[in-house]
């Protein structure tokens, strides 16, 4: 009896520990994760309006959500933001995961001058994405012409200002920028692969092409596949570096959903009355973003490699 | 005999030189990059834009030059951002300097870095240390929170928190960045549960509570850890303009005023290359103190199994 209750004991003072610790964190989530979301949903059937200076609210209906379909499948703007949203999500996808987990085999096996390259791949996650995307900007936009003419003594007309210029020097950009991406990470669950798995390949007769293949995608796929699925994201929210480019001024022809809504969340400058038809287009996305990421998972875990 | 998959031996390390390669020829261009911004921002602006675009990429002609070291003091000087403030009576314009936008800079980087590493750090104890079934819930919360696409829900963010009072406050952003739901809580949680479980029950047996033993014992083995996810997100919060344009408008910071200088900015005499590229470096220089001090800790190789030096 007495043991039982000092377990009584223990177990309420290990339960006000654990809800004194995670209850707060819980509440911040329910706020501003549950309902943050519930009431974005809520919002896409609002209308808010100025009447005599006092802000009013009302039910919109299907209102908003049906103009943000209809929008999406007949504005050409829009074909736009889909054309440039997937371009960019696989090039990030190249960049992101070819390059960088094959950079980051080079720097988990230590070969020449690894620290350093780690360190240049490192870069572009300290400087910040505009200073660096604008730097990139002025050197395509001077720099290369300047180049063209010390070798050739031409100058290249109408390279500045041009759309065609402007969008190569995005793509190029998003795909530098990424080649470093997710390396820590990527090199940290390298560095966790048991040595005997490698050594065993070896014994094999693996060369390094077989080692990459057969031995450290297998055991990095769980992670690989994370990074895979949750970058399907940026399709849909990702701005892919336009507003650092470009800030609020870029040409419609670049536009993606992700720039697309924040620049108009910006310009609503906190306005209410704004907010209702940008949440509409958030839900009409977000019903075409959750059946694509849940098919890209259950593809993964169906058709990735396996560990064993 | 058994047949092995593996019996290629003759492309012994091309893998290696071709990837060296295209590293070296990465590293070039990025460091060329930084190079040309930091020479580009210490030339003088000419008075005609045309003439100085037609000499500004060469970096050696007209050696030695004659370091245009004011650029960064007349930046530092001209550069201010326009707010708008909603007062009762109406909404007052004014602007903010550099060194308003400096202490915003600080509160905005520490504050955000700290309460983003802290709670996913606590939580993650909580949920690795315990053995209440509700752990469950909440590893369920983190993964799928993790791959559900929620687009678009800025707008109900900003409604909620004008409605709370929280909105442009020091106050509203701390509390919206305690969020648990983020890759670092995994990470803690793997670094807690490699731990060794026998130091817990022995300070247990020592009488120690829950709590001396969180602070006193385990926290501090993973302290290396705090520090290089805190460092990460110092970097994050102090180049991150994104958030401070649309939740914090009337505080502007150091990124704001960059991002400021670049697409908006009124003022003529920092309205050049060189004035950007030397506001833009100024707002570099302190992260590349930090990460040449703290390099071995930035780039330690973290994995959802922990941090490894």
């Amino acid at each position: 009896m007495q043991k039982q209750r000092t377990m009584k004991k223990e177990y309420v003072q290990k339960l006000i520990f654990y809800v004194s610790i995670i209850g707060l964190p819980l509440i911040q989530f329910m706020i501003f994760y549950l309902f943050v979301n519930f009431n974005s949903l809520l919002l896409s059937f609002k209308n808010y309006e100025m009447i005599g200076g006092e802000l009013t609210q009302s039910f919109a209906g299907f209102t908003h959500l049906l103009d943000a379909y209809k929008l999406l499948f007949t504005e050409p703007l829009f074909a736009y933001c889909l054309k440039n949203s997937v371009v960019f999500y696989l090039l990030n996808v190249i960049s992101g995961t070819v390059f960088s987990l094959s950079f980051s085999y080079y720097i988990y096996k230590k070969r020449n001058y690894s620290n350093f390259f780690k360190a240049m791949l490192y870069l572009p996650a300290i400087v910040s994405g505009m200073v660096l995307s604008v730097v990139f900007k002025y050197f395509f936009n001077l720099g290369i012409p300047a180049i063209v003419k010390m070798v050739t003594g031409t100058n290249i007309l109408g390279w500045t200002d041009n759309f065609i210029v402007e969008y190569y020097m995005v793509v190029i950009y998003n795909f530098i920028i990424s080649l470093g991406s997710n390396m820590l990470i990527y090199t940290g669950t390298m560095a966790s692969i048991s040595e005997s798995s490698i050594e065993a390949a070896q014994l094999d007769g693996a060369n390094k092409y077989q080692e990459f293949w057969y031995i450290v995608i297998p055991s990095i796929f769980r992670t690989l596949s994370l990074f895979l699925v949750t970058n399907l994201l940026t399709i849909f929210n990702g701005q892919h570096n336009i507003f650092n480019f470009f800030g609020q001024k870029a040409s419609e022809k670049l536009y993606t959903f992700g720039y697309y809504l924040y620049i108009q969340v910006l310009g609503a400058n906190g306005n209410l009355v704004e907010f209702p038809p940008i949440a509409a287009l958030g839900l009409a996305l977000t019903s075409f973003a959750i059946p694509i990421m849940f098919t890209v998972r259950w593809l993964f875990n169906k058709y990735g490699p396996s560990e064993e | 005999m058994k047949k092995s998959k593996f019996n290629n031996k003759t492309q012994k390390s091309s893998l290696f030189i071709i990837l060296g390669t295209v590293l070296s020829i990465y590293a070039f261009v990025m460091l060329l990059l930084l190079v040309w911004a930091f020479i580009t921002a210490l030339k003088f602006p000419s008075g005609h834009f045309n003439e100085f675009r037609d000499r500004e990429f060469m970096f050696l002609e007209g050696a030695p030059w004659e370091w245009a070291w004011t650029n960064f003091s007349t930046v530092f000087n001209y550069l201010k951002v326009r707010i708008y403030i909603d007062t009762a009576i109406g909404t007052i314009e004014t602007t903010r300097n550099v060194w308003e936008m400096l202490v915003n800079t600080l509160i905005y980087t520490i504050g955000g870095s700290f309460v983003s590493m802290i709670v996913p750090c606590l939580v993650g104890y909580a949920t690795s240390m315990t053995k209440f079934r509700f752990n469950k819930v909440m590893n369920a919360i983190v993964w799928t929170t993790m791959i559900i696409p929620i687009i678009g829900n800025q707008p109900s963010e900003i409604e909620m928190m004008i409605n709370l009072g929280l909105y442009d406050t020091w106050i509203g952003f701390l509390i919206q960045k305690s969020y648990f739901i983020t890759i670092y809580y995994l990470i803690f949680q793997a670094a807690f549960r490699s731990l060794p479980y026998s130091l817990v029950e022995s300070a247990y047996l020592d009488g120690a509570n829950d709590y001396r033993v969180m602070f006193n014992i385990m926290i501090p083995l993973v302290k290396n850890l705090m520090l290089t996810i805190m460092l990460l997100l110092f970097i994050t919060f102090w180049n991150d303009y994104n958030y401070p344009l649309i939740y914090l408008r009337t505080k502007p910071t150091l990124a704001y005023g960059v991002y400021y200088l670049f697409h908006i900015n009124h003022e003529n005499v920092i309205e050049n290359e060189p004035m950007k590229l030397a506001g833009s470096m100024i707002l570099f220089t302190p992260i590349l103190i930090l990460f040449i001090c703290f390099r071995d800790k930035l780039m330690s190789n973290l994995s959802m199994g922990g941090v490894k030096e």
